[in-house]
């Protein structure tokens, strides 16, 4: 064994040996660390819409079951530096890994960041349509993490099935700009779907008169002719829905309606939704099947634009197609007047003013003009005192259709089934509900976890949350602003999206 | 930890580094590595942390053991304790869970199965003692005195979860005594940065497709799909583990530890017998020098020692039978190519050479990665056009034309062209300037490869989260 006097010497026939690179390299890694520390974390992502990781406080148990470990991580992640920008540049990176033949590129569905607005498993009974619940941002950098043969870790995972996951996303296809979901819809779930809202026409009968309308989507007529099989039939799907439906279930044949007018701005270039023009022509062959004159586009409606929107399918690809592309939001104001009221989660029994026309968003909020997004229930009172009154039971795609039947009836209840949180069955009988329309895409038809809210919904009950003080203080400031939180985002949004172009 | 995180970039790294060179005391410099390699492995594995002292605490005494009572039994009785309670840790808390659930499948038994969680690096640290303890008791090497030397052998970050298995006779000298000269600050850098660079920017997206194709519904998979999906976890596989082995390398090196090379292009072999000279070579010297020359070698039942060392190092990859069928594979093709097939190999064109080798390996990659036997049967014959939806698929098209430059860069790493290129390089009349020009373009590519991954590894986190999607 060396002593230290002989370390000291071989140190001193080394000495100035530290070459620049060494210290360039430890001080770019070191600044960026200091950065890191003392820079002030942001909370909330605009562009991801989401809360970011917080700091986990570290204790005991915290560090003892690697709990501290795995949320400091996400947490450093989430809130590094320049963050924004190093993302924006790696997926400008990526798409610069190859060439764009035909003017197509597709992420595939490892890529498309599956989200639910509610994972199915979550053990609860309610739901939060607000909370931007951030997801494990660590666990994707964790599983990826290593294929190293030991653990194999990577190589055992079992492979996802689709009803687990929920979603039948199969990847993301861009077409010129266009984005669109590709369809891989399961006929078994469209099946149980049916299944489900016959079980209503089984507790109404004749009383309460049942719609079911399944909508396609872009996918099924914006697809270029070469690459029409990588997306499944949603017209199919929709047929095969139909064909399951109870006798006293009419199936409204939107996908006609709609298909007829393909060259018209139907489904928006950037976001999974379509525009209030597709929801239009949705609503014309609803109209029939309800029997009433629907108005026409052209002249009943003063239209209003918001430009300069960028959606969901953007956010998650951040292609630079899609953002030279662009989107702009069209909205139908009919001349009978309405007035709205809405229903918060975790307060089901208590209303408060909300508004038909969030006429204030813009940037990446664009769809929510909309009723201002999802909420347990939205009830849109009208200046058409004929005693009719409508359920419409939906996800996001309903919320451009439902302003449309203003002119026809005089209440409408717009029921969100991801996050309503009382017996359906028993609204629909307090309110003397006359008519009940589900209104889906052919996504969300064909997703386990939205087929079966359907049954729950029927006869749930509401339980308090026990603990969440943060979220109903949350609730409760917006019911008092009569503001949607996100309205805050806006200016910086708008901002940031003036950078981008 | 992993290297490939921010964290460990930006915060942990730059502290050890500063902290190791702050003063040129040995004791200081090893303390710090000691503390900085505890703290790296804690981060992920709180608990069996202790494991690993343990196991680095007993093994510190069986070699002190081994070398006092050298030649007598107290010493063979020392080597056997050790080999008793290390296979028996990694028995336990590797293999007690697949052990019992064969034999449940054999006897019809239902005997509780234990989920023990597989302590990260357990299967290379005790590699790493067990050779220690053998090498000491066959005179191999001087027995360590000092006990915080021989832990930082045993827990030294760089290698310690993820390989290479370092040998204690090779860096003996090293832990005594060492210093970092200019080629080691400036070699390691770039070692560290190439390796970062192959797991974040190539095997991750390579692992993204891998999954992709292989993970979802099989009778979906078309055959081209198919033989994209095994190909991108071939090159997910090597760029993952030899990348990490070259951040092992790079970060030990500017510690003043030089580690023998882990992985030699392997793709380039010609045959199974070389690729596995040049694939996780600690792995198989091990292998070859603790098991099968013991055993006997070549000399003597030459099909049982290779029956033996290859399910061992099948099993010795993962709890899980599929990794028994892979090592067992590669010891048959061994055994062949011993008895007549490199004979025929070497009267074939090269170009022909290698391809055995790329499909012989590319196979060997499926047995390895289905896990469940029905799947990877399903997915064998998918491979060979017997089931699947057809031949060609046209988003693997778009996707490989998307990725086209990628894929190339990616099939060049895997080939010493690089290496190469620096031959020739050298072998050129250069100006004078010439090596100012060599260590400006050499850093300026490691801090472009750093940016890189650290915009990738921000990527990664980056989730949109969209509220009202369906």
């Amino acid at each position: 064994m060396l002593s230290n006097r002989d370390d000291y010497k071989a140190e001193k026939v080394s000495k100035g040996s530290l070459p620049w690179q060494m210290a360039l390299f430890t001080a770019i890694l070191t600044a960026a660390g200091i950065f890191s520390l003392l820079l002030e974390k942001p909370t909330t992502s605009e562009k991801e819409q989401r809360e970011l990781a917080k700091m986990p406080s570290l204790t005991w148990q915290s560090w003892f079951d690697g709990s501290f470990a795995k949320e400091f991580d996400a947490f450093y992640a989430d809130t590094f530096p320049m963050r924004d920008l190093l993302v924006s540049f790696s997926s400008s990176m990526k798409e610069s890994l190859g060439v764009r033949y035909d003017d197509v590129r597709i992420l595939g569905s490892a890529e498309a960041p599956v989200d639910l607005p509610d994972p199915p498993s979550r053990p609860e009974p309610v739901s939060r349509p607000e909370s931007s619940q951030s997801q494990d941002s660590s666990s994707s950098a964790v599983s990826s993490q290593s294929s190293q043969p030991e653990g194999s870790s990577s190589s055992s995972e079992p492979p996802a099935q689709e009803d687990d996951i929920g979603v039948n996303n199969s990847g993301i296809f861009i077409y010129k700009g266009m984005g669109m979901s590709l369809f891989g819809g399961n006929a078994s779930v469209g099946r149980v779907y049916a299944e489900n809202i016959n079980a209503y026409h089984q507790v109404f009968g004749d009383s309460v008169r049942i719609f079911d309308m399944v909508v396609p989507t872009s996918a099924e007529f914006y697809l270029p002719e070469k690459y029409k099989k990588l997306s499944n039939s949603e017209k199919d799907a929709i047929q095969g829905i139909y064909s399951h439906l109870a006798a006293g279930v009419t199936g409204v044949d939107a996908y006609s309606a709609i298909a007829a007018h393909t060259d018209e701005y139907l489904y928006f270039n950037t976001d999974h939704h379509w525009t209030g023009r597709g929801a239009y022509y949705a609503y014309t062959a609803f109209a029939q099947a309800a029997g009433f004159q629907p108005l026409d586009i052209g002249t009943d409606y003063t239209i209003r634009k918001i430009e300069n929107f960028l959606g969901s399918l953007y956010r998650q690809t951040q292609d630079s197609k899609m953002l030279e592309r662009g989107d702009y939001v069209e909205y139908f104001i009919p001349a009978v007047e309405a007035s709205a009221s809405i229903v918060f989660k975790n307060q089901p029994y208590a209303q408060s003013p909300w508004t038909v026309w969030a006429e204030g968003v813009s940037g990446g909020n664009g769809y929510l003009v909309f009723l201002c997004g999802d909420a347990p229930m939205i009830q849109i009172d009208t200046g058409v005192h004929n005693g009719k009154s409508i359920v419409i039971v939906k996800e996001s795609y309903g919320n451009a259709f439902a302003p449309f039947l203003i002119p026809h009836y005089e209440h409408i209840y717009v029921v969100d089934e991801r996050h309503f949180q009382t017996s359906l069955v028993e609204f629909i009988q307090k309110n003397g509900v006359n008519d009940l329309l589900f209104l889906n895409n052919a996504f969300s038809a064909m997703t386990g976890y939205h087929a079966n809210n359907l049954q729950k919904l029927m006869y749930q009950v509401y339980v308090p949350p026990v603990e969440e003080p943060e979220e109903e203080s949350q609730a409760e400031s917006s019911q008092e602003e009569e503001e949607p939180k996100w309205r805050g985002v806006r200016t910086e949004e708008d901002d940031e999206d003036e950078d981008d172009e | 930890m992993v290297f490939s995180n921010l964290i460990f970039l930006c915060l942990f790294l730059p502290a050890n580094i500063l902290l190791y060179y702050l003063t040129r005391n040995p004791a200081w410099r090893n303390g710090v590595l000691i503390f900085f390699s505890l703290f790296f492995y804690a981060w992920g594995e709180p608990v069996w942390v202790t494991l690993l002292i343990f196991s680095a605490t007993i093994d510190y005494f069986h070699g002190r053991l081994c070398e006092k009572y050298t030649g007598r039994w107290q010493a063979k009785a020392a080597l056997v304790s050790s080999l008793v309670l290390n296979l028996g840790l990694l028995g336990v808390f590797k293999y007690s869970g697949m052990a019992v659930e064969s034999l449940n499948a054999l006897t019809g038994l239902s005997l509780p199965v234990p989920t023990f969680s597989l302590p990260i690096g357990i299967s290379f640290y005790t590699f790493q003692t067990i050779s220690y303890v053998v090498d000491v008791y066959r005179g191999q090497v001087r027995a360590q005195q000092s006990y915080w030397r021989f832990f930082m052998y045993v827990s030294m970050y760089p290698q310690l979860v993820a390989g290479p298995i370092v040998r204690y006779k090779e860096v003996a000298a090293q832990i005594d005594s060492r210093h970092t000269d200019r080629e080691d600050f400036v070699k390691g850098i770039s070692r560290f940065c190439a390796g970062l660079g192959k797991k974040v920017l190539i095997a991750n997206l390579a692992g993204d497709f891998a999954s992709q194709y292989l993970d979802g519904d099989l009778s979906a998979l078309t055959t081209a799909g198919a033989w994209f999906g095994i190909l991108m976890f071939t090159l997910q596989i090597y760029f993952d583990f030899s990348g990490y082995s070259d951040m092992a390398i790079g970060l030990a090196r500017l510690f003043g530890f030089h580690y023998m090379e882990n992985f030699h292009y392997p793709y380039i072999s010609q045959s199974v017998s070389e690729f596995w000279r040049r694939w996780h070579i600690s792995l198989g010297s091990f292998f070859r020098d603790y098991v099968y020359i013991p055993l006997g070698g070549n000399r003597t039942h030459t099909f049982r020692n290779l029956l033996v060392v290859w399910f061992l190092t099948g099993l010795w990859h993962g709890a899980s039978w599929n990794f028994v069928l892979w090592g067992l594979y590669f010891g048959l093709l061994i055994f062949l190519e011993k008895q007549f097939l490199q004979k025929i190999l070497q009267r074939l064109p090269r170009v022909l050479r290698h391809l055995y080798l790329l499909f012989a390996v590319t196979i060997s990659w499926s047995l390895f990665y289905f896990t469940d036997l029905s799947r990877l049967w399903t997915f064998l014959q998918t491979l060979f056009g017997a089931q699947g939806a057809g031949l060609w698929d046209i988003q693997l098209e778009v996707e490989l034309l998307n990725h086209l430059f990628w894929l190339i860069a990616a099939v060049i790493g895997c080939m010493p062209i690089l290496p190469w290129a620096k031959e020739k390089w050298k072998l050129l009349q250069k100006p004078r300037w010439a090596p100012f020009f060599e260590n400006g373009v050499g850093m300026a590519w490691n801090l472009l490869v750093l940016f890189l991954c650290a915009a990738f590894l921000a990527g990664q986190s980056y989730n949109p989260f969209l509220y009202f999607r369906f």
